[in-house]
């Protein structure tokens, strides 16, 4: 069963994707309108452009990181809870994968930017939050790769940091932000119905994706371990130099 | 009558301008009469100056407007069909997910052949001590 676990979601993943970009270009909306204010017309957020079609797979990368970093941060609580390696290889696979998806999320959000509101970035909240999040995921991976077996509990305090971070990002987000509001009242839960299909296929697309690369990721993280077992196995019993 | 001299009144400064020293002054004076004899004839002089002020100021907001909004569905049309970024995003994130991909796949096939060298190493040196 394991053995076919990463084929299967890959497979899976590769079938939404193609849906996802046949639904993406054919089945939602591309008008965009224009929102009546007294004697003048403004463009809100909601209007619709073209490069909205950015949206499907930007908040969808960006829904799996925030997951991502939820099962690092909960992986970690396991590992410092019970000491058990195999919870500390979760956390390291996934806060990799989230790594991956930020960067995907944060390039994507800033050509989108660049496309809607005509500069690559702004200050805001939570785009700042969200490159502080990365920034803290690159830090976790840093400290993975160079603090040796003395970083892993460092690490594991630093995904429960960022996942505490994430309900910030999500939700306190100021009104006045250019930023496509999220939360119980954001676009995302108000989504036209129009919308809704390949934006739903999308998520579950990505979710496949990610388990395939987070079960990746943790097998190599366990045969990492294995190569330490075996080098210190040969140094205790002299045979290793 | 009171139209005619209504008329009369809002043609006078027209005329003044078109005939300076003409009979603008007798005509000025005849509507200033007019008016300071009949309140409700002067209320109609003003009110209909300012309805004319108003007309004026209303055509010019109206070309402003459809100039500003002429340009903003100018540039929401530029927006609107600039494929280009999407092209960029998506091929963004392609980018990223191959290259993450090939990272752990290199990653794997080395740690790989570490294990198997390792082992074969721990196993040489263990029979070399029996």
């Amino acid at each position: 069963m394991r053995r076919y676990f990463v084929p299967v979601c890959t497979l899976l993943a590769s079938i939404g994707l193609v849906g996802t970009a046949l639904m993406i270009f054919t089945a939602t909306p591309s008008q965009w309108n224009w929102q009546p204010n007294e004697r003048h017309l403004i463009l809100s957020t909601s209007s619709l452009f073209f490069n909205h079609k950015i949206f499907y797979w930007h908040v969808a990368h960006a829904i799996m990181l925030f997951v991502a970093v939820g099962v690092a941060g909960v992986a970690s609580i396991a590992f410092l809870a019970r000491r058990n390696p195999r919870w500390d290889d979760v956390a390291l696979g996934a806060a990799e994968v989230a790594v991956a998806f930020g960067g995907v999320v944060l390039i994507t959000g800033s050509i989108w930017a660049r496309a809607a509101w005509g500069v690559w970035w702004v200050w805001e909240t939570r785009l700042t939050m969200s490159l502080l999040l990365w920034l803290t995921l690159v830090g976790y991976v840093l400290v993975r790769r160079f603090a040796g077996s003395s970083g892993e509990r460092l690490a594991a305090g630093m995904a429960i940091f960022a996942m505490i971070g994430v309900p910030f990002i999500y939700t306190m987000v100021n009104a006045d932000d250019r930023h496509p509001q999220a939360g119980p009242k954001g676009n995302v839960a108000n989504l036209d119905p129009a919308m809704r299909p390949a934006f739903y296929l999308s998520l579950l697309t990505f979710l496949f994706w990610f388990l395939a690369l987070v079960a990746l990721r943790v097998r190599s993280a366990r045969m990492e371990r294995e190569v330490r077992e075996l080098r210190e196995r040969g140094l205790d019993a002299g045979l290793l130099s | 009558m009171k139209h005619i001299i209504l008329v009369l009144c809002l043609l006078a400064p027209t005329v003044a301008f078109a005939q300076p020293g003409g009979d603008a002054a007798a005509l000025r004076k005849t509507c200033v009469d007019a008016m300071n004899a009949d309140p409700k004839f002067a209320d109609a002089v003003v009110k209909t100056a300012e309805f004319q002020i108003h007309e004026q100021v209303n055509r010019d907001q109206v070309v402003k407007d459809t100039c500003v909004i002429a340009a903003m569905q100018a540039e929401e049309d530029r927006i609107g069909r600039n494929k280009l970024h999407v092209i960029l995003a998506y091929a963004a994130m392609w980018l990223v997910a191959a290259g993450f991909v090939v990272f752990l796949w290199r990653r794997q096939q080395h740690l790989t052949a570490e294990i198997a060298s390792l082992r074969r190493d721990l196993e040489a040196a263990a029979k070399d001590t029996k």
